[in-house]
């Protein structure tokens, strides 16, 4: 297919996803009563998940390029999780001295740039690990470990903070993440941040076309290297920090979505960023309308859904790397 | 002098000294051959030129230091390596597009010009990791000229490629240097040099030994003590590409 073709299909299931979200759930958009409601209600929900899959998938196609391994999910190489510390440390020093903030400026408007910064040391911490390894698998395995290591970090936060009811309950909440509460505001905040990412990300397509010919040849057709390291790392730490402020920790998006588009029309970052942000938007807002169908007592959180289909594929991948490695 | 001028050139890695006060000359419009036993540092010299190695020296091109920026330095030279390690799943014009990066708008021109240099135009939409070994060749070569420079480094240019693709690559990289590149081939196979060198730099242990005319310095008085081996000069099979009709 056409990167054009391929486009095209991107958006239309991102439409038929929409158009779902919207008539999913409890409360009938046919009901007159309660359709400004429900267009309100799932309207903005439906507007996040799709901000935040796509901030997510343009941020796993960066990470891609940046670590040259198909397999780099922000997920997966511990940025989201990274993230998810920034925040809930953001969410601590505002509960400590939230009144030192100005009236002006809400505390969702500053959670971003607590998930920027614990997304920015989390893919320093792998980036540093990964100068000095040259196996991917292990490149990969030193994300793991360093997402987990901010996860008991983001965990003995939420436990010392369980003495306030108020902050653990906050805590608790943006750590399990998920778009059923979100509402228009967030959208509109997170709106901005997300196209931002995307187009700071696409500056970068060409270099990292050069990248996927290794350092020297890309140093030698003229790309800053350095700068383009830097920049690509920047713009996959701002992307998974908006998705991470938006929903919380979703995985495998990042992995799915480029991997799909990939296959379909090429490893250009110059279609495949675009390309694969549509095609993350669709698929976080289908699995946000999969864990409405689903029969449960309580709310299945996005992150599940999206788990349960990228982790069997991610296992597939690894396995399939692994057998190109040893041909 | 207009070409390629490289002055007291010395390198340094891990503590070990690869080249040590090279001085060499590539002039304009001529192919200039590098050859040598492995590890005389010709690859290490490339790579010092490119800025891809930290080196100690100067770089002259047509009387100018190259330029410190990448940017502004592949503008000016740029580098064929013996085997790229790209192996993405991009097409052939995707692959050219990359070496017009410091370019300016629009690439497209620059693009299908480049290919048609090296007849691969109609290879444009075909994905790279497909293609042969001579044909991923001339599409990096094609990457390398799309960039506009007017220097030309070629790490081994025949390697892996059959005769016929090897004499069609020679004699493209003689046609650049006939429209006034300066074109510096690394060759190991030294019955090649005469064919497609004009100047032929001899080097051994990170030092020039000798430089000249090929047929001065392919000899056995020159060649003996540098590769350990006695050689006789005689007449080789020579092959050159001819129009076949079948």
């Amino acid at each position: 297919m056409s990167p054009g073709q391929t486009g095209a299909a991107a958006v239309g299931a991102l439409t038929v996803a929409c158009a779902a979200s919207l008539f999913v759930g409890q409360g009938s958009l046919f009901d007159p009563d309660l359709r400004p409601i429900l267009l309100d209600l799932r309207g903005s929900r439906t507007t996040c998940a799709a901000l935040a899959g796509a901030a997510l998938a343009a941020g796993g196609v960066v990470a891609q390029g940046l670590f040259r391994n198909p397999l780099a999910d922000p997920g997966v190489i511990g940025t989201t999780a990274g993230a998810v510390f920034g925040g809930q440390t953001l969410l601590i020093a505002l509960a400590a001295g939230g009144s030192l903030l100005p009236p002006w400026l809400a505390p969702e408007l500053v959670l971003p740039l607590g998930c920027v910064a614990g997304a920015l040391l989390a893919l320093a911490a792998v980036l540093t690990v990964a100068s000095r390894l040259s196996d991917g698998t292990a490149v990969l395995l030193a994300g793991v470990l360093i997402g987990s290591l901010f996860i008991a970090m983001g965990s003995f936060l939420t436990s010392i903070a369980q003495n306030s009811f108020e902050l653990g309950r906050a805590l608790l909440s943006f750590t399990l993440g998920g778009v059923e509460g979100a509402g228009w505001r967030q959208a509109t905040l997170a709106a901005p941040l997300v196209a931002a990412g995307l187009w700071g990300a696409w500056r970068w397509s060409r270099a990292l076309d050069a990248l996927l010919a290794g350092e020297d040849e890309a140093r030698s057709l003229g790309v800053p290297v350095s700068q383009a390291r830097a920049g690509c790392v920047l713009w996959t730490a701002w992307l998974t920090a908006a998705a991470t402020a938006i929903a919380g920790a979703i995985g495998f998006v990042g992995l799915v979505a480029p991997h799909v588009i990939r296959r379909l029309i090429g490893a250009s970052h110059r279609t495949l960023l675009p390309v694969s942000a549509i095609a993350g938007a669709a698929m976080t807002v289908s699995c946000d309308v999969i864990a409405r169908v689903i029969p449960a007592q309580g709310v299945i959180p996005l992150g599940v859904i999206t788990g349960l289909v990228g982790a069997p594929l991610f296992i597939w991948l690894l396995l399939a790397q692994q057998r190109k490695a040893q041909q | 002098m207009s070409g390629l001028v490289i002055e007291h050139m010395t390198v340094q890695l891990g503590g070990r000294s690869i080249l040590h006060e090279v001085n060499m000359q590539a002039p304009r419009g001529q192919v200039t051959a590098i050859i040598g036993p492995n590890g005389a540092g010709k690859s290490t010299l490339m790579r010092a030129v490119l800025g891809l190695v930290p080196a100690r020296g100067t770089v002259l091109l047509d009387g100018m230091p190259l330029p410190d920026r990448a940017e502004a330095r592949a503008q000016v030279i740029a580098w064929v390596p013996q085997r790229s390690r790209l192996d993405a799943d991009l097409s052939v014009d995707e692959v050219v597009a990359v070496g017009c990066y410091s370019c300016q708008e629009p690439r497209a021109p620059r693009i299908a010009a480049a290919l048609t240099q090296v007849a691969a135009g109609s290879l444009a939409q075909r994905r790279f990791p497909s293609l042969s070994g001579g044909e991923q060749a001339r599409v990096l070569l094609a990457r390398a000229l799309a960039g506009g420079a007017r220097c030309l480094l070629v790490d081994e240019p025949g390697a892996h490629l059959d005769l016929a693709h090897r004499l069609a690559l020679y004699s493209l990289l003689r046609s650049l240097a006939g429209n006034g590149a300066s074109v510096v081939c690394i060759l190991h196979e030294l019955n090649d040099v005469n064919r497609l060198a004009d100047h032929c730099v001899l080097m051994h242990a990170g030092r020039v030994v000798t430089a000249g005319p090929p047929a001065a310095v392919i000899s056995d008085h020159e060649l003996r003590p540098v590769f350990g081996i006695g050689m006789r000069t005689g007449m080789a099979p020579l092959f050159d590409l001819v129009e076949t009709s079948t």
